[in-house]
C-alpha cells in the first residue's frame, strides 16, 4: 500500500496539473476562473449546511480551503501531491499539508468534502480511504465523475449508485434533499444515519417523482418549443404525415394494378388479333383451295354452256335457215 | 427439349380388372397429339392375361418394364421412371382413363409457358358401367392448400429431369408417395400450372371402398410422415396429426417456436344488437371472448373506438383488463379503412389481426394458428372461418364471380366441403376484413388498408395488393369465430363501388385464379333451375362430348352473395 501511494504521488506533478487535470485550454492553477468556481462552491456550502470545520480531502492546490477560510470557515486540506501543496499561496499553507487517504486524519470535521478524487484511487485504497473520511466526520459531501474514462490517472470511474452502496455499508445516506448540483451534476451529500428502509422509500420515491414530473414538463416545453419555431410538427400532423404516406404507397399500388389490368387487356386484344389474322390466312387459304378445287370444274362448265350456247343459237337459226333455203 | 416424346404416361401395373386395363391403354393410344410413350411396369409375377391385352394394341411407343418381384408402387414408379424418354412425366393408374385432348393440352401449356415444370387437371369418376360423375374443378397452384391434402392427384404431369433432381419416387411415403412427390416438386418447380379441363377419368371401384379401414392404417401414417416431412423442409412450425375418419388430409398443431407480439385491432362505435333474443353490447362479447380464451402468451387488443362511441361504454371499456387492452379514440365518423389504419398506428405488434366488433372467438389457439400461416414466406393475409349466430357459414374467403361473393355461404358449419375443401387450410384470393391477420411489415409494404373504398371492398383491396406484391392469402377454416352480422344493415353495396374496384382489379377479378372457369358464367337462375346453362350446351356442339359431360356434372356452386365490411 505504502507503495502505490508512492506511485500515486509520483504521477501528480507539475506536468499533471499542466496538462491532465483541467482538461481542454484550462490549465489547474490560482486563475480567476477557478478562484471563482471555488469562491461559489465554498458560498453554497456555508449557505447550505453552515460547517464551522472542514477537511478537504484531495485539495490539490488548496482553492477551496483558501475560499472556506476567506469565509470564517476552519478549513484544512490534504493532498498525495507535494508539487500541489507547493503551489498553495502561503496564508493558506499553515492549513494544508502532504499526505494519502489512507493514512489516518487527525480531529474530528463539521464536513469532509472530496471533490473528484475518488475515481483517482486504485481500487485497494479505496475502502481504507473511505473508513478514514467516514471515521473523523458525519457528513461527506462527495463528487467523482461517472462518465471520465479517457483520463489516465482515472483508475476507478464508476456511476453514482456505486459510491452511494459502497458508502450505505458505512452507514452513511444520501440526503436527497440537499442539492449539491453547484459542483457537478453527480455530486451528492451523505450523511451519516440509521434511517428504516421504510423511510429510506419515501427519500427516494418522492424525489423519483419530483423528477419523473419535471422531466414530462420539459419534454412537453421542448416539443411546444420545437412545434412552435417549425422544427417538429405537432402530433396531428405528424398523424397526418403518416396518413399522406400510406396513401401514397396505396395510390403507387394501385397505378400498378390498373397497369396490369391495362396489360392484361392489351395481351387479350392482341391474342384475339393474332388469332383472327391466323383465321384471316386460313380462310384465304381454304378460298384458294375452293377455287382450286372448283377450276376444273368452271372450266367444264363453261364448255358446256358454250356447247349449249352453240346449240340454242344453232337452233334459233333454224326458221332463219329455213326461210333462206326456201329463198334460194 | 430432348429427343424423346412430350409425355411419357407412367403405369404401375399390379392385378387390375382386365377390361379396365383395356379401356386405360386404349385412352392412351387413342390420344389426338401421338406425342407420348406409355411405360408399363408389371410389378411381380402372374401377368400372361395382362401381357395379352397389352400384345392386342401393338403400339411401338408402348414400353414394358417386368419386375420379378412385387416391389410396392414407388419401388415400381421409380423402374419404370428410369425407361421414361418424354420430357415430363405423367402419373396414369391401371385402371383410370384419360381425355383423348389430354397430351393435346398438356402441350399447349408448355408451348405457352415453357418454365413449367409441374402441371395438373380437373378430374372426375367413372363407375364400373362407364358412366361419369363427381367433377373435381380445382384452382389454381394453391400450396397451402396442397401441404395437408393431395388435391392435385390426377392428372399429376412432372417434367422428368426435375422428378430425377428430387430423387424420384420414394418408397417408405407408399400410400401417400404421390402426395410426397409433388410437394418435393412443387418446392422446387419454377412454374406449376392447372389445366381448368377434366384430363382424367378416375375409376371407381366397389371393393376398395368396402375394404377394412384398418387396412388403410399404413396409408394413414404414410400421409402423417410426409406432411410432417414437408413442414420440416418448409419451415412451418407446426405438428401433423392423423385427421380420425378422413382420408386424405392431415391436421397441423401449432408449435410455434417463437410467439411474436400479435396487435388485435377492433374498430368499434360501442353498437348494441339483438342476438338470438338476448341484446348483446358487440365490443364487450367480443372482448371478453378474446380474454377468456385466448391462449396466446404475447397480445394486446388495440379498440379504436370513433366518435359515435356512448360514453358509457368508452368509460367501461377503460376499466377493462388494462394488461391487454388499449383505447384509440378515432375523432372522425366511422371510416373502417382509416379506423384500421389509426389502430395499426398505435399497434406495437409484429402481427396485426384486424377484427370487427361483432365477432366472437371460439376457438383457444386461434392466434397460434393464425400466426403459424402468417410468418411463412410468401404469405400475406391470413383468414378464418366465420359463423353466423345460428352456426351457418358466412364467410370461407371471397370469391370474384359476376361481382364478390363469398365462398360456402348459408352451408352449415358442419360441412367440410367438396373434397374436404372447407375444412382445410385453402387459398383464396381475399378474405374479409372482419378477421383478417398479416404481419405488421407486409401490412405497411403495400400501404395498409385504402381510403379508395370508405366501408366495403377495402379487405379485398388489401389482399389483392399483397397478392401482386408476391404474397398468397390463406383461409384457415380451424380458426372459427361467431359473426354476428348485421341483418338489419343494408349489405348491397353500390354499383360505383364496385365498378371503382374492377378498375383497379379488372384483370385478377375477371380471372379470379383460385375459382375455377367451369364455374363462371352461371347465372343464379341457372342454379336454382339445376339446368344445364346455355353455355355448357353451346360447349357442347362446338367442343363435343367431353367438356358437356364434365361441366355439367358440377355440384350446385354456392350462391354468392353480395359483400360487406361488417
Amino acid at each position: 500500500m505504502e507503495e502505490s501511494a508512492h506511485v500515486s504521488a509520483d504521477l501528480y506533478s507539475e506536468q499533471y496539473y499542466r496538462s491532465h487535470l483541467a482538461g481542454g485550454d484550462l490549465a489547474y492553477e490560482r486563475s480567476q476562473h477557478w478562484l471563482r468556481f471555488f469562491g461559489s462552491v465554498a458560498d453554497a456550502i456555508v449557505s447550505g449546511l453552515a460547517p464551522e470545520t472542514v477537511l478537504d480531502a484531495g485539495c490539490a492546490i488548496g482553492l477551496l480551503v483558501e475560499a472556506l477560510r476567506a469565509r470564517g470557515v476552519d478549513a484544512r486540506g490534504v493532498d498525495v501531491s507535494e508539487y500541489a501543496i507547493a503551489q498553495a499561496p502561503d496564508h493558506v499553507q499553515p492549513y494544508v499539508r502532504v499526505g494519502t487517504l489512507t493514512e489516518p486524519v487527525d480531529g474530528r470535521f463539521d464536513l469532509v468534502t472530496c471533490i473528484e478524487v475518488l475515481e483517482h484511487l486504485p481500487v485497494d485504497q479505496l475502502a481504507p480511504a473511505l473508513k478514514n473520511l467516514t471515521s473523523v466526520s458525519d457528513q461527506l459531501l462527495i463528487s467523482s465523475s461517472p462518465e471520465d474514462f479517457t483520463e489516465p490517472t482515472h483508475l476507478n470511474v464508476r456511476p453514482p449508485e456505486y459510491w452511494a452502496t459502497k458508502l450505505a455499508a458505512l452507514g452513511f445516506y444520501r440526503d436527497l434533499d440537499f442539492d449539491a448540483g453547484f459542483l457537478t451534476p453527480w455530486a451528492a451529500l451523505f450523511r451519516r444515519s440509521e434511517p428504516p428502509t421504510t423511510e429510506l422509500v419515501q427519500n427516494y420515491e418522492r424525489e423519483h417523482w419530483r423528477l419523473l414530473r419535471e422531466r414530462d414538463a420539459l419534454r412537453a416545453a421542448a416539443i411546444d418549443h420545437m412545434a412552435s419555431d417549425g422544427s417538429m410538427p405537432p402530433a396531428e400532423d405528424a398523424q397526418e404525415l403518416r396518413d399522406q404516406l400510406r396513401s401514397a404507397i396505396d395510390a403507387a399500388h394501385g397505378a400498378d394494378a390498373r397497369r396490369a389490368t391495362v396489360e392484361a387487356r392489351l395481351a387479350h386484344v392482341e391474342f384475339a388479333l393474332s388469332a383472327a389474322e391466323a383465321r384471316e390466312e386460313e380462310v384465304a387459304e381454304m378460298v384458294e383451295e375452293i377455287y382450286d378445287l372448283c377450276d376444273g370444274d368452271i372450266r367444264r362448265l363453261q364448255a358446256l354452256l358454250d356447247a349449249r350456247k352453240f346449240r340454242a343459237y344453232w337452233q334459233l337459226q333454224k326458221p332463219y335457215r329455213w326461210l333462206r333455203d326456201r329463198g334460194r | 427439349m430432348s429427343g424423346g416424346p412430350l409425355v411419357t404416361f407412367l403405369t404401375p401395373v399390379y392385378h387390375p380388372e382386365p377390361d379396365w386395363f383395356r379401356q386405360t391403354i386404349a385412352s392412351v393410344v387413342r390420344q389426338s397429339d401421338g406425342d407420348w410413350q406409355l411405360v408399363l411396369v408389371f410389378d411381380g409375377p402372374h401377368r400372361g392375361a395382362h401381357r395379352n391385352i397389352v400384345d392386342e394394341f401393338a403400339d411401338q411407343r408402348i414400353v414394358i418394364v417386368e419386375r420379378d418381384e412385387n416391389g410396392g408402387i414407388s419401388t415400381a414408379s421409380n423402374d419404370g421412371l428410369a425407361r421414361c424418354d418424354g420430357d415430363f412425366v405423367a402419373l396414369l393408374d391401371h385402371d383410370d382413363t384419360l381425355a383423348s385432348f389430354a397430351t393435346a393440352e398438356i402441350r399447349a401449356a408448355v408451348e405457352r409457358w415453357p418454365d413449367t415444370d409441374v402441371l395438373y387437371s380437373d378430374e372426375d369418376k367413372i363407375d364400373s358401367a362407364g358412366r361419369r360423375n363427381g367433377p373435381f374443378c380445382k384452382p389454381t397452384f394453391s400450396p397451402d392448400w396442397l401441404r395437408c391434402h393431395m388435391y392435385l392427384n390426377h392428372l399429376g404431369v412432372y417434367r422428368r429431369s426435375l422428378v430425377e433432381q428430387v430423387g424420384g419416387f420414394r418408397p417408405e411415403m407408399d400410400g401417400a408417395q404421390d402426395h410426397d412427390l409433388a410437394l418435393r416438386t412443387t418446392e422446387q418447380a419454377r412454374r406449376v400450372v392447372h389445366i381448368p379441363r377434366i384430363l382424367y377419368h378416375w375409376r371407381q371401384s366397389d371393393s376398395s371402398t368396402a375394404a377394412d379401414p384398418e387396412s388403410k392404417s399404413w396409408a394413414y401414417e404414410a400421409g402423417v410422415r410426409t406432411v410432417a416431412d414437408a413442414l420440416a423442409r418448409q419451415g412451418v412450425q407446426a405438428r401433423a396429426v392423423r385427421r380420425p375418419g378422413y382420408m386424405g388430409i392431415v391436421d397441423l398443431e401449432p408449435e410455434l417456436q417463437r410467439h411474436p407480439e400479435v396487435s388485435i385491432i377492433v374498430p368499434t362505435a360501442g353498437g348494441s344488437r339483438l342476438v338470438i333474443g338476448e341484446q348483446i353490447r358487440l365490443i364487450d362479447r367480443c372482448l371478453r371472448s378474446i380474454l377468456e380464451l385466448t391462449t396466446y402468451p404475447d397480445y394486446e387488443i388495440v379498440v379504436v373506438a370513433d366518435s359515435s362511441t356512448p360514453a358509457d361504454v368508452r368509460r367501461e371499456l377503460t376499466h377493462t383488463d388494462l394488461d391487454h387492452v388499449r383505447i384509440v379514440d378515432n375523432p372522425r365518423p366511422f371510416n373502417f379503412s382509416e379506423a384500421c389504419n389509426a389502430g395499426r398506428d398505435h399497434a406495437s405488434g409484429e402481427v396485426l389481426v384486424f377484427l370487427n366488433d361483432d365477432t366472437e372467438v371460439i376457438t383457444g389457439n386461434w392466434l397460434e394458428r393464425l400466426v403459424m400461416f402468417a410468418v411463412l414466406d410468401g404469405v400475406g393475409a391470413v383468414g378464418a372461418k366465420l359463423l353466423y349466430s345460428d352456426g351457418r357459414i358466412q364467410h370461407m374467403g371471397l370469391v370474384s364471380r359476376n361481382g364478390m361473393g363469398h365462398r360456402a355461404v348459408g352451408r352449415s358449419g358442419e360441412d367440410v366441403g367438396p373434397y374436404g375443401s372447407y375444412s382445410v387450410q385453402t387459398n383464396v384470393l381475399s378474405v374479409t376484413g372482419a378477421c383478417l391477420t398479416v404481419l405488421t411489415e407486409r401490412f405497411d409494404q403495400v400501404g395498409g388498408f385504402t381510403t379508395m373504398f370508405p366501408l366495403a371492398f377495402n379487405d379485398i383491396d388489401l389482399c389483392l395488393k399483397l397478392y401482386r406484391a408476391g404474397f398468397r392469402t390463406v383461409l384457415e377454416p380451424q380458426v372459427t369465430l361467431l359473426h354476428h352480422e348485421s341483418s338489419s344493415r343494408d349489405p348491397k353495396v353500390s354499383d360505383e363501388e364496385l365498378e371503382r374496384l374492377f378498375d383497379r382489379w379488372r384483370h385478377l377479378l375477371e380471372d379470379d385464379p383460385y375459382d375455377n372457369p367451369s364455374f363462371r358464367h352461371r347465372s343464379a337462375e341457372d342454379v336454382e333451375q339445376q339446368q344445364p346453362p346455355a353455355y355448357f350446351l353451346q360447349l357442347r356442339e362446338l367442343m363435343g362430348r367431353d367438356i358437356y359431360d364434365a361441366r355439367s356434372w358440377i355440384p350446385g356452386p354456392v350462391l354468392d352473395e353480395p359483400v360487406s365490411n361488417s
